[in-house]
């Protein structure tokens, strides 16, 4: 399993798709330093007045901190393909390029499927976390790291998930925020894993992910009334300055009615798939 | 040396590069603007702002219908449905202000921000008896009663709400370069 995992590890890092995505997603944050962060480091105190004013701050001004902006809305809305990039339809790659014949002659079947959903779901979680840990980065450079004050020019409110969190360690509330970036990233990229198994098209398995991403955002606004669900749409649920009410329960149901379910199928469909 | 690690070597010297370079701007931008100093005020230390001194007073947190009883003249929620007022909590906050200047003054008795902790609740606040525009004459003390409130259809979370008793109160009137604010306990 170790050496599976290694060699699957290694051949998701050497994958052209990845650094694709990865440069797809680091164009948007770099957009976003250049037209929004480098503006706002020029003169933080820029609507400083007095009292009740605030400096800008790092947690309002980095690509995670205002709902408002366009490049997180683009960045969230591309989040699942970003995800599948990276090595979500290797698996529909290897069954058309005959690589798991080759696999399953040296090695057990489950070693493969696992090292195969483990590879694509970590690499799907390093592929859209890397970019806005860069974007932070920067802009802590360049913008001072002032705690949240709750006067308005910071998005989280009392009622919103985590929220003393965000006021009293803001650094570790964006921690919490990407290791939830990493899950969701890496749950929509295993869809693509089990989609290989009913789609035998490159182009529409990169799609759907996608597609079931885009569906739960419709169908958000139908299960928002119940207090305890709230919020289903995962590009609500990755807005970390969260303009919509989101709970913890969808955030951890939501990836494991997902997750768990992908994997069940693609371990137990992988063993299954009469490939040889 | 191999082609392999002269580019993991260079890769690592760009690095250090990047990191050097990244620790000193983001030491200097936090050096140049450092977080708030935190000044806290009670009412057997109270604040003074321009010549005001102001000084917290009490807290009382009401339901709806417990603040339409104790403050009648004041129809704010009286659009609330039975439904709707669970939901909702009222905080009072009374505060004195004081001139302690030889002159006339004016203040706004509303400027001020409300926050609880952990809740991270906030809201502003309104001044329940009068106008928010105050003359004070000097020597003169007024107390005001100033109310917010807290729902938890957005504000403040449903548990916190059962809970709010057990938060620490402010009432912040400066954010930057000092945060200062009166504590209510």
């Amino acid at each position: 399993m170790k050496a599976m995992l290694k060699i699957e590890m290694n051949r998701a890092f050497k994958n052209r798709s990845f650094y694709l995505s990865l440069s797809i997603g680091f164009s948007i944050v770099m957009a976003h330093i250049i037209m929004v962060v480098i503006g706002k480091s020029e003169n933080p105190l820029k609507f400083f007045g007095n009292g009740l004013t605030y400096p800008y701050s790092v947690f309002n001004s980095w690509i995670g901190g205002d709902s408002t902006n366009p490049y997180l809305s683009a960045y969230s809305t591309i989040f699942p393909i970003l995800a599948t990039m990276p090595f979500g339809i290797s698996y529909l790659n290897d069954l058309k390029k005959g690589y798991v014949k080759n696999i399953y002659t040296r090695t057990n079947r489950i070693n493969y499927c696992v090292s195969k959903y483990v590879a694509t779901f970590v690499m799907a979680g390093i592929a859209v976390v890397i970019p806005m840990i860069f974007n932070l980065l920067i802009t802590s450079a360049m913008v001072p790291s002032l705690l949240p004050v709750m006067n308005g020019m910071f998005s989280i409110g009392g009622g919103n998930l985590w929220s003393g969190m965000f006021y009293m360690h803001p650094y570790i509330y964006v921690l919490m925020y990407l290791v939830v970036y990493f899950i969701y990233g890496g749950v929509f990229a295993s869809l693509a894993l089990v989609g290989a198994f009913f789609v035998d098209n490159m182009f529409l398995l990169t799609l759907f992910p996608f597609i079931v991403y885009y569906g739960l955002g419709l169908a958000a606004p139908y299960v928002y009334k119940y207090a305890l669900i709230r919020s289903i749409n995962p590009a609500l649920i990755l807005t970390i300055s969260q303009p919509s009410g989101i709970t913890l329960f969808t955030v951890i149901a939501e990836a494991l009615i997902i997750g768990v379910p992908c994997f069940i199928i693609f371990i137990w469909g992988g063993v299954k798939n009469d490939t040889l | 040396m191999t082609h392999s690690k002269k580019i993991k070597i260079g890769c690592v010297v760009i690095f250090m590069i990047a990191g050097i370079i990244w620790g000193i701007n983001f030491y200097c931008i936090n050096k140049r603007l450092p977080n708030a100093k935190i000044f806290e005020y009670s009412k057997n230390n109270p604040a003074i702002a321009d010549g005001l001194e102001i000084t917290p007073l009490e807290k009382k947190i009401y339901s709806v219908d417990e603040y339409k009883e104790e403050f009648p003249e004041d129809k704010s929620y009286s659009y609330l449905t039975d439904e709707k007022k669970e939901h909702y909590l009222i905080i009072v906050l009374k505060v004195k202000f004081k001139n302690t200047t030889q002159t006339t003054l004016k203040f706004e008795a509303d400027s001020f921000i409300i926050e609880a902790f952990p809740s991270a609740y906030h809201n502003g606040v309104l001044v329940i008896d009068g106008s928010a525009k105050r003359t004070i004459e000097p020597g003169e003390e007024q107390e005001v009663f100033l109310e917010s409130n807290m729902n938890d259809m957005g504000l403040i979370k449903t548990k916190d709400l059962h809970n709010i008793e057990s938060n620490k109160f402010n009432l912040v009137y400066s954010y930057y370069p000092e945060k200062r604010m009166l504590v209510f306990d």
